[in-house]
């Protein structure tokens, strides 16, 4: 089936059987269409509900390795007694939180994926030189395989030597379900 | 596949449509909209009805081309209206602020593309100003390979993914009036005509970003992406994984340098994004720290270079590397 434009009628024009059809057709010809790189995971006919919520299928949503499967921005902030601490402003199912692990580490789990990678950008105001954030996935292919997410590293130039430091950073995730 | 899309009775000659068929094509014709309107745009934003509106799907991906003289150009962006450069080694990005409305929930994904990338490691971070701004800083390292850790800041080439808050989807197309017993259809455009230019509509906004295949083919949405592996001992690569849609091969040139190719040429000004992993020569282990460029010289329509340096922690020095990454490529079709 395909997509066939329909002509607009005119005063006592006759409707036949054949456009009707093929207006049915052009509908479901959207609907195909649509599923090969978005979802066909129908909420509304799952029995287990909460499931849903980490489907990487839900109807209509873009589900493609070729697409993030979750993005974010990993805000660090001072809190009181000077503890630093991390926020994380994220959408999409992949990444639920991060974890910051210690000076310049971070963890961030990872739902719902069998295979995953991310790109992580560093985000500063140029007064320092900041390295690309070091981004290790751990999943059961890898050596470490732990299926458990990505830990990252941030450096900056500090004394004549990368050192590993706090700091805010994008991220998306890749990744297969 | 199982899921709510309204049946349909094929028509034979002179069956009658009837109310509940008629009302029957308006519940499927609106079940499709829902279905394209969950993650797509039904109004206008920089003029793309249709347009993506995923958080995970970037707003826009383009780069800015350093050239010689120096002169600096932007490409391929889809909203952004200009590029400055402040100082040396900062460009700010001028965005439409129509596009991003919620600097908290923006993100970026950035990758330096300097051809200084094939020589030295190349860095470029970025900085959120609100959602009319995005500032990029270039770093280059001007100590020479094995010689030291000294880095400066340098006008560079670089590549960037904007990823927004979504947008208010906008409002859904009219469809005709649905029908009871007894009522006719009519030409007229809130009727029967209306129905039929709502299904041309819809087609239309599907089609801004999307082939007639269901394959996307907007710069937005990445042509392929691969996982390679540096073999141990060296002198060769291995791709581990790659996109299936298009996928990429890989050919080994030196230490640190890897061609990657692709099947289908996609068109100039192609956006990769690098994201290192495991060094498998030089005693490579998980707390390596590498840096990988991407020189925007060596990108053309089937090709890519990639560029992958190791710091010594010991000494201070940097050295190429062989070692693992991640690529996923943007690029036009």
């Amino acid at each position: 089936m395909s997509f066939v434009k329909l002509y607009q009628v005119i005063v006592d024009g006759p409707l036949g059987y054949q456009t009707v059809n093929q207006l049915s057709d052009n509908a479901e010809e959207m609907r195909t269409v649509m599923y090969v790189e978005h979802g066909s995971h129908d909420p509304s006919l799952s029995t287990v509900k909460g499931s849903n919520a980490f489907n990487y299928s839900v109807l209509g949503r873009h589900d493609l390795d070729e697409i993030p499967r979750s993005v974010g921005f990993a805000l660090l902030f001072q809190q009181t007694l000077n503890t630093t601490n991390v926020a994380f402003s994220w959408s999409g199912v992949g990444i639920p939180s991060v974890w910051r692990a210690g000076v310049g580490g971070y963890l961030l789990p990872v739902l719902g994926l069998s295979t995953f990678w991310a790109v992580a950008s560093a985000s500063g105001d140029g007064s320092s030189v900041l390295l690309a954030p070091q981004v290790r996935p751990f999943h059961a292919t890898k050596a470490n395989g732990n299926n458990a997410g990505l830990r990252i590293n941030t450096y900056s130039l500090a004394s004549g030597n990368f050192d590993l430091a706090d700091m805010s950073f994008g991220i998306a995730l890749y990744g297969t379900p | 596949m199982s899921d709510s899309f309204p049946s349909w009775i094929a028509r034979v000659r002179n069956d009658p449509l009837g109310a509940a068929g008629y009302n029957r094509l308006i519940e499927r014709a609106k079940w499709v909209e829902r279905l394209f309107l969950s993650e797509h745009l039904s109004t206008n934003v920089g003029g793309g009805i249709g347009e993506h509106n995923a958080a995970e799907v970037p707003r826009e991906v383009g780069g800015v081309y350093v050239a010689a003289g120096p002169s600096y150009a932007f490409e391929d962006f889809r909203h952004a209206r200009n590029v400055t450069r402040p100082v040396i080694g900062e460009f700010a990005l001028e965005l439409d602020p129509n596009v991003y409305t919620n600097a908290a929930a923006m993100t970026v994904q950035v990758q330096n593309t300097s051809e200084n990338g094939s020589n030295v490691p190349c860095l470029t971070t970025f900085s959120i100003t609100d959602t009319t701004e995005i500032l990029f800083f270039q770093r280059l390292l001007t100590s020479s390979l094995g010689g030291g850790n000294v880095w400066a800041a340098e006008d560079e080439s670089f590549v960037a993914a904007i990823h927004g808050e979504p947008l208010v989807v906008g409002a859904p197309g009219l469809t005709g009036l649905q029908k009871t017993r007894g009522t006719a259809i009519s030409e007229l455009s809130y009727d029967y005509n209306g129905q039929v230019q709502f299904d041309s509509d819809l087609r239309s906004k599907y089609l801004l970003d999307h082939d007639s295949t269901g394959k996307h083919i907007n710069r937005e949405v990445a042509q392929t992406w691969a996982n390679i592996e540096s073999d141990s001992g060296g002198g060769a690569v291995t791709v581990l994984d790659t996109s299936a849609r298009n996928p990429l091969t890989a050919t080994w040139l030196g230490i640190g340098e890897v061609r990657l190719t692709n099947t289908t040429p996609w068109v100039l000004g192609a956006q990769p994004f690098i994201t290192t992993d495991y060094a498998r020569s030089n005693g490579g282990a998980v707390s390596d720290i590498q840096v990988a460029c991407c020189p925007k010289p060596t990108i053309t329509t089937t090709t890519i270079d990639v560029f992958t340096y190791k710091y010594d922690v010991g000494t201070a020095t940097w050295d190429r590397v062989d070692t693992d990454f991640y690529v996923v490529v943007y690029a036009g079709v």
